[in-house]
C-alpha cells in the first residue's frame, strides 16, 4: 500500500534541510513546532550541533496558541531572542501543525523585519517534504536577499598576492553542500581541493565552512556548481540576477570529475565570448576537460546481469553511475531517486519513488547489485541480491556515519572499485 | 563563531533559589534542545511491552525522530509507519489512510505480534478525525491482537496530560480484568526496573509479595499477568494518571511512593506501604545511618569539589540538592525548567540554607549561547549528576543516571553516593555517552 513503510525509514524533512542549509550563517532560525522537531533535527540530522553553536530553536507551540491563532506569541518570543542575540537574519519555518492552521510565515517574517530591522524570512515548510525542498528554499532565499555583485567584471581582477599579472582563476560557487548529503567526513573540503587542483577558486560554499558574508559575494563568481539538487534553486537565482551560469555534478570519482570539468568548460564556452586569453574555459588544463578518455576495463561480473541500482539523491547518484559505467564498465546501472527534484536527472529505466512497495519490487531482482544506505538492506528478501553499503546521512542520520567515504574527488574511484568487485 | 556572545544576557536563564516564587520560574519562549539524549522517548518506552510492534501514523518530519530512534537501538523489526502527506489533509480520507495503513502493515508482518501500539499525532486530533471508530474497527479486524491507542501529541504537552503521562496510560492498556492476587503488586511507570534490593523491595518480598515490573517482563504473558496484581505502586509522578486509569478499569489500588531524598518522607512512605501490604516496617534508623555514612564518605572523597544536578537524572533535583547541602556537600547549581509542587519542602530548605544557589533553565533560548566551560573554573573537577548537568558544565565526571535509574529510598541514596564516588574518580567520554538516545533501552 502507498504511504506505508513496514521496514524502511524516511528521509530528513524539509524544515531540517532548511536548518541544515542555514546552520553556519549566523541567523536565528525558528521551527514553529510544539516540541520534538528540534531534538529530532539536532540528534539525527545535524552532526554539528554538539560542537558548533547555532541558534536553532522551536517555538514551543501549544494547543491553546494553536487554537486561538496566537501568532503574537511566536513573534514576541523571536523578537526577544533577536534583541539579545543580534542575529544576522531571522528565519521562521513551519511543521505539520502550522500547515494545518494555515500560518502565514511570510507575514510573520514581514512583521519581524519591521519590528527588529533584521532581515527576516518566512518559509512554508510543513514537515511533509524532503530536506531537499527545505534546503533549496533556504539557499534560494539567501541568494535573493544577500548576494550582490561587487565587481562588474570579476574575471579581470588580478589574483592577489604577487602584484604581477597572473593567470586568472575561475571562481566557483559550490551550492547545495550540507551534512545531510555530504556528512562531516571531509567531502566539503575535498570538493574545495578538487577545484583548487584544477585551477579554480571557491568563491563561496553553500553552506559549510563559509560565512554569510562570503556567500554574499557569490555574485562575483564565474560559475556555480550545484552539487546537490538542493543547490539548484539558488543557482537559478544567481543566474537570473547576475548571469552566472551553473552546472550540476559532484566530482565523485575520476569519470564524474572529468565530466564535471567538461561541463564547466562547455557551459562557460556557451556563456562567454572566448576572445581573450585567460578566458575561463581555457584555464582548465586539457587533461581535465575530457581529452583524457577513461579506460573502460572489461571486467563485467558474471551472474550480475540484472545490473546495478543506486538509491540516492539524483546528483550524487548520477555521479556514482558515471563512475560505475565509465570507469568500472558496469552496465544496466539504474537510479532510484526518493528525494524531490528529479527532472533532468533520470534516464530511461530510472525511477523516482519513495514508496516502500516500489522498492520491494525494484530491488528484489535476481543477481542485482544495490548501492544504497544500509537501512535499505531491510527491504531485500533475496539472497542473490548483492548490497553495497553507502550510508546517506539524510536517510540513516548518524547511524552509519563512520561508513561514509570521502566520495568527492577522483580518489573515490578506488573506493568504489574495491566495493564493486569485492566478493 | 556564529553568535555575538558579547551582547547576550544569559542571566535570565538562571534564578536564585531565594527568588523562586513560582513553579514556572522561566518565561516560556523559544526552546533549545541540548544534545544530552539519554532520556527515553515514546519510541523507547513502547518497547517495554514484550514482542509488541509499534506503528506511527504521522507526517515525515514527525516520523523521522522515532524511526531513527528505533533504528539506533536495533528496534526496526518492531517498528513501522504510515506517512501522512499534504493531500491527506483535504481529501477526506485521513481515517481510511490510518485504518488501511495499519491493517496493511499488520497483515504483512512476518510474525503476528501479541500487541500493536498505534500512534496518532497532533493533526489527527486537531482535524477531529474519528479515532474511536478507527480503533474500534481495527480491534474488530484483529481480535487476536491487543491494539493499543497511543499518542504522539507534543502540541498538547501542556494540556490535560503530558506525553509521559499519556504513554504511561497506554502502556498498560492491554492488561485485562482478572482475579486479583493480594500477594502480587506492580511497580509501574518506570523506564528502568525498580530496584528490588531497595528497602521497599525487600520489605515487600519479605511479606511474600511478588513485585511485577514491565521492565523485567520478557514474554507477553508475563506482561499480561500484571493485570492480576492487587495494586500499582508508582514512584514517578508521570505514572499517576496511568495508575488512576488502572484503578478505575481493573480495580488495582494506586499507591504513590515517590522517589524522595527526604528521610522523613522515605520513612513515611515505608510506613504507609507496610500498612497497605501488611508488611513489617524495616529499621529506618539503621537505613538512615547507612545513607548518612555514604554521604559522609562522598563528602570526604569530593572534598570541596562542586556538584551540579539535573532533572533528567532524578525526578527531584531540588530534593537531592537539599540532601547534599545538609550533609556538607557543595552544590553549585541545579538544572530544571520548572519546580515541581512536590519539591516545595526542598525549595524551602534551599531558600533558607542556600539562597544563592542557582536554578538553571535547560530549554531557554539563552542556554544555547551560555559558555559551557564551568568546569574550567573548578580546575577540571566538577561532579555532575545527570547528562544535562554534565553537558552544561563541561565536566568529564558525571553520574550517568536517567529518571532515577530504578533507585529508591535510603538504599537508593547509598547507591547514588557510590555512583558519584566512581564518577568522581574516573573520567568519562561525556560527548559519546550523552549523545546516545534512550540510554539503556534494549541493553
Amino acid at each position: 500500500m502507498k504511504q506505508v513503510q513496514r521496514v524502511l525509514a524516511n528521509y530528513s524533512a524539509d524544515l531540517f534541510g532548511l536548518c541544515s542549509a542555514l546552520y553556519e550563517l549566523g541567523g536565528l532560525i525558528v521551527m514553529h513546532d510544539a516540541s520534538g522537531c528540534n531534538s529530532t533535527y539536532n540528534t539525527h540530522d545535524e552532526p554539528r550541533w554538539y560542537d558548533i553553536d547555532s541558534m536553532i530553536y522551536v517555538s514551543g507551540l501549544t494547543e491553546q496558541d494553536a487554537i486561538l491563532g496566537n501568532d503574537a506569541k511566536i513573534i514576541g518570543d523571536i523578537l526577544e531572542a533577536a534583541e539579545e542575540t543580534h542575529p544576522k537574519f531571522i528565519a521562521v519555518c513551519g511543521s505539520p501543525m502550522p500547515y494545518l492552521l494555515g500560518t502565514d510565515f511570510r507575514a510573520i517574517a514581514r512583521i519581524l523585519e519591521k519590528k527588529s530591522g533584521i532581515p527576516s524570512f518566512g518559509f512554508r515548510t510543513d514537515g511533509m517534504h524532503t530536506y531537499i525542498r527545505g534546503a533549496g528554499d533556504a539557499f534560494a532565499a539567501v541568494a535573493e536577499r544577500f548576494c550582490r555583485k561587487r565587481n562588474e567584471n570579476p574575471r579581470t581582477q588580478e589574483a592577489s598576492g604577487s602584484g604581477t599579472e597572473r593567470q586568472k582563476k575561475l571562481s566557483v560557487n559550490l551550492i547545495g553542500v550540507t551534512p545531510l548529503d555530504f556528512s562531516i567526513v571531509g567531502n566539503a573540503e575535498a570538493m574545495r581541493s578538487f577545484l583548487a587542483e584544477n585551477g579554480m577558486s571557491v568563491q563561496s560554499c553553500w553552506a559549510m565552512g563559509d560565512t554569510l558574508e562570503t556567500l554574499s559575494s557569490a555574485g562575483d563568481a564565474d560559475l556555480s556548481v550545484a552539487v546537490s539538487t538542493s543547490g539548484i534553486a539558488a543557482a537559478e537565482v544567481l543566474k537570473k540576477r547576475f548571469g552566472i551560469p551553473y552546472v550540476t555534478g559532484i566530482p565523485a570519482g575520476k569519470a564524474a570529475a572529468d565530466q564535471l570539468l567538461r561541463d564547466i568548460a562547455e557551459t562557460l564556452r556557451i556563456t562567454e565570448e572566448p576572445a581573450e586569453t585567460g578566458k575561463p574555459a581555457d584555464n582548465i588544463p586539457a587533461e581535465k576537460t575530457g581529452n583524457a578518455a577513461c579506460h573502460i576495463p572489461d571486467n563485467r561480473i558474471p551472474g550480475r546481469e540484472s545490473g546495478t541500482v543506486i538509491i540516492g539523491e539524483p546528483v550524487f547518484a548520477n555521479a556514482v553511475r558515471t563512475c560505475l559505467e565509465q570507469e568500472l564498465g558496469a552496465e544496466g546501472v539504474r537510479l532510484i531517486c526518493p528525494t524531490e527534484i528529479t527532472d533532468g536527472f533520470l534516464r530511461q529505466g530510472d525511477t523516482a519513488t519513495d514508496e516502500e512497495e516500489d522498492f520491494e519490487k525494484l530491488l528484489n531482482q535476481p543477481g542485482l547489485t544495490v548501492i544504497a544506505d544500509p537501512l535499505y538492506r531491510r527491504i531485500i528478501g533475496r539472497k542473490d541480491v548483492r548490497f553495497i553499503d553507502f550510508p546517506h546521512e539524510a536517510y540513516s542520520g548518524r547511524l552509519y556515519r563512520s561508513g561514509i567515504p570521502v566520495f568527492a574527488g577522483p580518489g573515490f574511484s578506488g573506493w568504489l572499485r574495491e566495493k564493486f568487485f569485492s566478493a | 563563531m556564529l553568535i555575538n556572545l558579547h551582547k547576550t544576557d544569559t542571566e535570565n536563564a538562571d534564578v536564585r533559589m531565594a527568588d523562586i516564587d513560582t513553579t514556572q520560574p522561566f518565561r516560556a519562549g523559544l526552546e533549545y534542545s541540548a544534545p544530552a539524549r539519554g532520556t527515553w522517548t515514546i519510541a523507547h518506552t513502547s518497547m517495554l511491552i514484550p514482542h509488541s510492534h509499534q506503528i506511527f501514523v504521522c507526517p515525515e518530519g514527525c516520523l523521522r525522530g522515532v524511526v531513527l530512534s528505533a533504528a539506533e537501538y536495533g528496534g526496526l523489526d518492531r517498528f513501522s509507519m504510515v506517512t501522512v502527506k499534504e493531500g491527506d489533509f483535504v481529501n477526506g480520507k485521513m481515517e481510511r489512510l490510518f485504518e488501511d495503513g495499519v491493517t496493511d502493515i499488520i497483515r504483512s508482518l512476518p510474525q503476528r505480534p501479541p500487541a500493536v501500539l498505534v500512534y496518532s499525532c497532533c493533526i489527527h486530533h486537531f482535524m477531529g478525525i474519528d479515532l474511536p471508530g478507527v480503533f474500534r474497527r481495527l480491534r474488530e479486524r484483529f481480535p487476536d491482537i491487543d491494539i493499543l491507542e497511543c499518542f504522539m501529541l507534543p502540541t498538547m504537552r501542556k494540556s490535560k496530560y503530558t506525553p509521559d503521562e499519556l504513554m504511561r496510560i497506554s502502556l498498560y492498556d492491554a492488561l485485562k480484568q482478572q482475579k486479583k492476587d493480594p500477594k502480587s503488586v506492580n511497580v509501574i511507570g518506570n523506564d528502568f526496573a525498580f530496584d528490588t534490593e531497595s528497602e521497599l523491595g525487600e520489605m515487600l518480598t519479605e511479606a511474600g509479595i511478588r513485585i511485577r515490573d514491565i521492565c523485567r517482563c520478557r514474554e507477553y504473558p508475563e506482561y499480561l499477568e500484571m493485570g492480576s496484581s492487587a495494586a500499582n505502586i508508582y514512584t514517578w509522578k508521570a505514572a499517576e494518571a496511568g495508575a488512576l486509569a488502572l484503578e478505575k478499569r481493573l480495580g488495582q489500588k494506586e499507591v504513590s511512593l515517590p522517589v524522595s531524598f527526604d528521610y522523613e518522607e522515605i520513612a513515611g512512605e515505608l510506613t504507609e506501604a507496610a500498612g497497605i501490604f501488611h508488611a513489617r516496617v524495616p529499621d529506618v534508623k539503621a537505613l538512615a545511618s547507612e545513607a548518612d555514612a555514604a554521604l559522609a564518605r562522598l563528602k570526604a572523597v569530593l572534598c570541596d569539589t562542586p556538584v551540579e544536578i539535573d532533572y533528567t537524572a532524578v525526578s527531584r533535583p531540588l530534593g537531592l540538592a537539599a540532601l547534599f547541602i545538609s550533609h556538607g556537600i557543595r552544590v553549585k547549581a541545579v538544572y530544571a525548567d520548572a519546580v515541581l509542587p512536590e519539591e516545595e519542602k526542598a525549595l524551602k530548605y534551599l531558600k533558607e540554607n542556600a539562597p544563592e544557589l542557582p536554578l538553571r533553565a535547560t530549554i531557554n533560548f539563552r542556554c544555547r549561547i551560555k559558555p559551557r566551560d564551568e568546569v574550567q573554573e573548578e580546575q577540571g573537577k566538577l561532579l555532575a549528576i545527570g547528562q544535562k548537568a554534565a553537558y552544561f558544565s563541561g565536566t568529564k565526571h558525571f553520574v550517568n543516571l536517567i529518571q532515577n535509574g530504578g533507585l529508591w529510598g535510603f538504599r537508593g541514596i547509598v547507591s547514588l553516593c557510590r555512583m558519584a564516588e566512581e564518577a568522581y574518580s574516573a573520567e568519562a567520554d561525556t560527548k559519546a555517552i550523552i549523545s546516545v538516545k534512550g540510554w539503556g533501552c534494549c541493553g
